[in-house]
């Protein structure tokens, strides 16, 4: 399935009213107008520190060194455009029958980010992530002229993310969108999704399908993306147990997270694009009203 | 069809196949959800309950077992008998030859043949073979053959169903003293009677249908006149409603006249008609056809003229006047002078030896009056109907009569009979006028009308001109006489009896010829049989049956154990199938 443009620009729109929060640590980045979180070459100050091999001799504070007889280094604020990149699961679970309600909400939160980044000084790169890992296009380019962005059949996301390894921009803002519904340890996702990052956000986007199991009978449940099938005999106890299993699955995520110092936020699709507020990631201080 | 199970009640098992196929259904209807992902229910599998994934009922190797089962239950439940041997079982064969075997079905065709058709299924049974066969009407007539085919042939040939009726129990009674193994099969247009021994070992296969049948039931012609013809015809309706019978009198194939008549059902209705001069042969028809044919017609010939031929030689007057005045009085003889049939003599010798018969008169001086008592032969024609009371009858027992006494009195002989040469009966009587009342009293009239009746039916040819069905069909012949009889058919048949008396089996109806030296008898056979012209008791269907089937029973071995086991080993093949079939389906 392919996703609509329109959900793009919808999501252009509404990301109008937002701006990316960066915090502090996170602003590293190629150099720009805003002071990043190391140090770099822009006139503001920032620290001292003593000097080690390989520092610049520019950065040398000789009077500390007439003082006190000890090598000081200068330090001073990088200035740096802080980076977005969006990451958009684009397995084949994000686009259920019937109904699309995680694919046009993914596409349109990944390009109310982009937008909310833009209004925020930040470049943005949307991906997406399936059987391989792909560029949605330039950061220059909107999410309305990325390159169209297929939900496809029999991926793993996980293993895509362990075997390409880290591409995306040291010191970035890594913003992962997907239902999470994925085979394997999170920690492992985690770890290579949040490496070199200055900060990394996971949004599980589910469906209302994907929260409340069907409703009591017999069933022939078809994995979307296996293509593989299940009869089953749904009662209110496997409801519960459904229900206990995805919570259990939330929390694998979300303990992983924490584990790597991620932010983690769960939001539903249907109610995402009903009420056009992102406000979970409001409340998470990741956007703010602009 | 509900017969074809042993237990009417395994009707219920065969429930269990809709039952089956609504289980299989029920379980292949699901409905289908696509999910993200199986990975939060594959855990579910682990509940006892709810969320164990159910064992697809697997079409169609499963189902078709099971099936199979149910199928091998049911054939169980049908009752089939095998056996390894085959017996065999003789059966004899009733045929009932009646004229209502003749009536045509409602598809037109006749219940002969249908019951034809019937026997011979029946027959082409191999474990059957023919002890006998019996065409029973009045009289049982066997068949023979050599072959089961040439009796069915030779069947077909004789078994014409002519007969005004058919005693079928007294078959039956014959047939098991003289076959007492074999079965028997009646071959019927009626059901069996409440009282026939039916059962195992008699079948009963009736072949007719109820009919509505308008019928002429008797028809009478008067006695011979030579002024006017007069007859009677009695016509029955044989249905269930009012019926109108147009009627045609014929005299020599010309329409003298016509009847309408408006029978009430299970009526009958008398037609006379008096033609006003002597007629030949006189056909009364009913124009409305109808299920048996036979019986719509009639045809009467006038009856034989009565007309004996007597010679007197008697030389009292007084005798002689007595004995002319009796002889006119019955009108049925006249005095010839020559070649007569019957001699009367008072002369001391008998003589008229060239008549057929002779009486001689013989008085005597010495008779004395007799009052009796008298002994008669009352099996003699000539003393049927003589009162002796009051009689006085002249005798001497000096008198010696040749021959049997038919009438004495004590032991003196009255009145004898002697058959010297056969060809000639002499007939001796004492007999004097004046010391006798015997002229005086109704004896001798009635002794004259014996006489000359007893005379006119030795006279050789057809005993009676309309002879219907049930009577005996007789032509008389006297010694060294032939006959040639032509039948309403036209066929010729050259006949001779040494008994004096022919029966003529043909029950064909019709005009009969007999010539008999120079001289014509002619005879009509009318089918006048009112319980064979009634329709509306006769049925179809089959009573009894062969001993054969019930031995069967119980030598057959019943095919029932078998397929219960055929379908225990099935269970077992599915039950060992189920156990180890993985589950279908499964979490990602």
């Amino acid at each position: 399935m392919i996703a609509d443009r329109t959900w793009f620009r919808e999501g252009e729109l509404a990301g109008m009213r937002y701006n990316l929060i960066a915090a502090d640590k996170i602003l590293s980045g190629a150099q720009g107008s805003r002071l990043g979180a190391s140090t770099g070459s822009s006139l503001d100050f920032s620290d001292y520190r003593e000097y080690h091999p390989g520092d610049d001799l520019r950065r040398l504070d000789w009077n500390i060194y007439a003082r006190s007889d000890r090598l000081t280094v200068k330090l001073f604020h990088e200035e740096v455009s802080p980076h977005l990149d969006i990451i958009i699961d684009s397995s084949a679970s994000m686009a259920l029958d019937p109904g699309t309600s995680k694919a046009k909400a993914s596409t349109w939160l990944a390009a109310l980010l982009w937008t909310a980044a833009r209004n925020g000084e930040c470049t943005a790169t949307g991906w997406s992530i399936a059987d391989r890992i792909r560029s949605l296009g330039e950061s220059a380019r909107r999410p309305s002229e990325w390159e169209p962005l297929s939900f496809e059949a029999g991926s793993d996301p996980l293993r895509t993310i362990s075997a390409t390894g880290c591409i995306w921009r040291r010191n970035g803002i890594r913003i992962l969108i997907s239902d999470l519904l994925w085979q394997g340890e999170p920690s492992r996702a985690i770890k290579h999704l949040s490496e070199n990052a200055a900060q990394t956000i996971v949004i599980q986007l589910l469906s209302e399908a994907d929260i409340n199991p069907p409703p009591a009978g017999r069933w022939r449940l078809v994995d979307s993306e296996r293509n593989t099938s299940l009869d089953i005999f749904v009662d209110a106890a496997t409801q519960a147990k459904y229900r206990n299993a995805l919570r259990k699955l939330q929390l694998q995520w979300r303990d992983a997270c924490r584990k790597h110092g991620t932010l983690f936020t769960t939001m539903t699709a249907e109610e995402l694009l009903a009420s056009g507020h992102p406000q979970a990631l409001e409340q998470a201080g990741i956007l703010s009203p602009g | 069809m509900f017969s074809i199970f042993t237990y009417p009640l395994m009707w219920l098992a065969a429930i269990a196949l809709p039952a089956l196929v609504s289980i299989y259904f029920l379980h292949h209807h699901y409905r289908r959800r696509q999910v993200s992902s199986l990975m939060l229910w594959v855990e579910g599998r682990e509940l006892s309950n709810g969320g164990q994934s159910f064992k697809r009922l697997s079409f169609p190797w499963i189902f078709l077992l099971e099936l199979s089962i149910i199928i091998l239950l049911i054939l169980a439940g049908i009752g089939w008998h095998y056996n390894t041997t085959r017996p065999q079982q003789r059966v004899a064969v009733i045929l009932d030859n009646s004229i209502s075997m003749q009536a045509l079905r409602s598809d037109g065709k006749p219940v002969r043949e249908f019951a034809l058709t019937s026997l011979k299924k029946r027959l082409s049974d191999p474990r059957l073979s023919i002890a006998r066969v019996l065409i029973t009407g009045s009289e049982m007539i066997p068949v023979e053959a050599a072959t089961a085919a040439e009796m069915l042939s030779e069947i077909k040939l004789r078994w014409d169903c002519s007969e005004h009726h058919s005693d079928l129990a007294q078959a039956i009674t014959t047939l098991k003293r003289t076959h007492p193994a074999a079965d028997i099969i009646v071959v019927t247009d009626q059901p069996p009677p409440p009282d026939s021994p039916i059962g195992v070992g008699i079948i009963w296969l009736a072949c007719g249908q109820p009919q509505d049948n308008l019928a002429i039931v008797n028809a009478v012609r008067n006695p011979s006149s030579t002024t006017h013809s007069r007859c009677l015809v009695e016509i029955a309706n044989f249905s269930r409603i009012e019926r109108t019978a147009n009627t045609e009198w014929q005299i020599n194939d010309k329409i003298i006249h016509t009847d309408t008549s408006l029978i009430a059902a299970g009526e009958r209705i008398t037609l006379e008609h008096r033609f006003p001069y002597p007629a030949d042969e006189i056909t009364i028809t009913i124009k409305e056809s109808d299920a048996l044919s036979l019986d719509n017609s009639a045809r009467l010939l006038p009856p034989p003229v009565k007309d004996l031929r007597i010679k007197l030689e008697i030389a009292d007057a007084n005798l002689y006047k007595t004995i002319v005045e009796t002889i006119k009085a019955t009108k049925s003889a006249y005095i010839v002078t020559r070649n007569p049939e019957l001699y009367i003599t008072d002369a001391p010798s008998a003589g008229g030896l060239n008549a057929a018969a002779s009486l001689h008169l013989i008085k005597s001086k010495e008779m004395l009056s007799c009052t009796g008592p008298f002994i008669v032969d009352s099996s003699h024609p000539l003393t049927d109907g003589i009162n002796f009371d009051s009689l006085i009858w002249a005798a001497s027992t000096n008198i010696s009569l040749n021959g049997t006494a038919l009438i004495s009195a004590g032991n003196t002989p009255l009145l004898s009979i002697n058959n010297p040469n056969r060809r000639h009966t002499a007939l001796s009587m004492q007999l004097d006028l004046a010391r006798s009342n015997i002229h005086l009293t109704p004896a001798w009239p009635v002794l004259f009308w014996n006489l000359i009746d007893w005379r006119l039916s030795s006279r050789s040819g057809f005993k009676r001109a309309n002879y219907h069905t049930g009577i005996p069909f007789q032509l008389k012949l006297n010694r060294d006489e032939s006959a040639a009889i032509t039948d309403p058919s036209g066929a010729t048949r050259q006949c001779s009896s040494k008994a004096g008396l022919i029966m003529i089996n043909s029950q064909t109806p019709g005009i009969y010829t007999a010539r008999i030296n120079d001289r014509i008898s002619r005879a009509a056979l009318n089918i006048l049989a009112p319980d064979e012209s009634n329709l509306q008791t006769n049925d179809s269907g089959s009573w009894g049956r062969l001993t054969i089937e019930q031995t069967l029973e119980a030598i057959e071995r019943s095919t029932a154990p078998w397929f219960a086991l055929a379908a225990l080993l099935l269970l077992f093949t599915h039950h060992f199938l189920i156990s180890v079939k993985p589950i279908a389906g499964g979490g990602a």
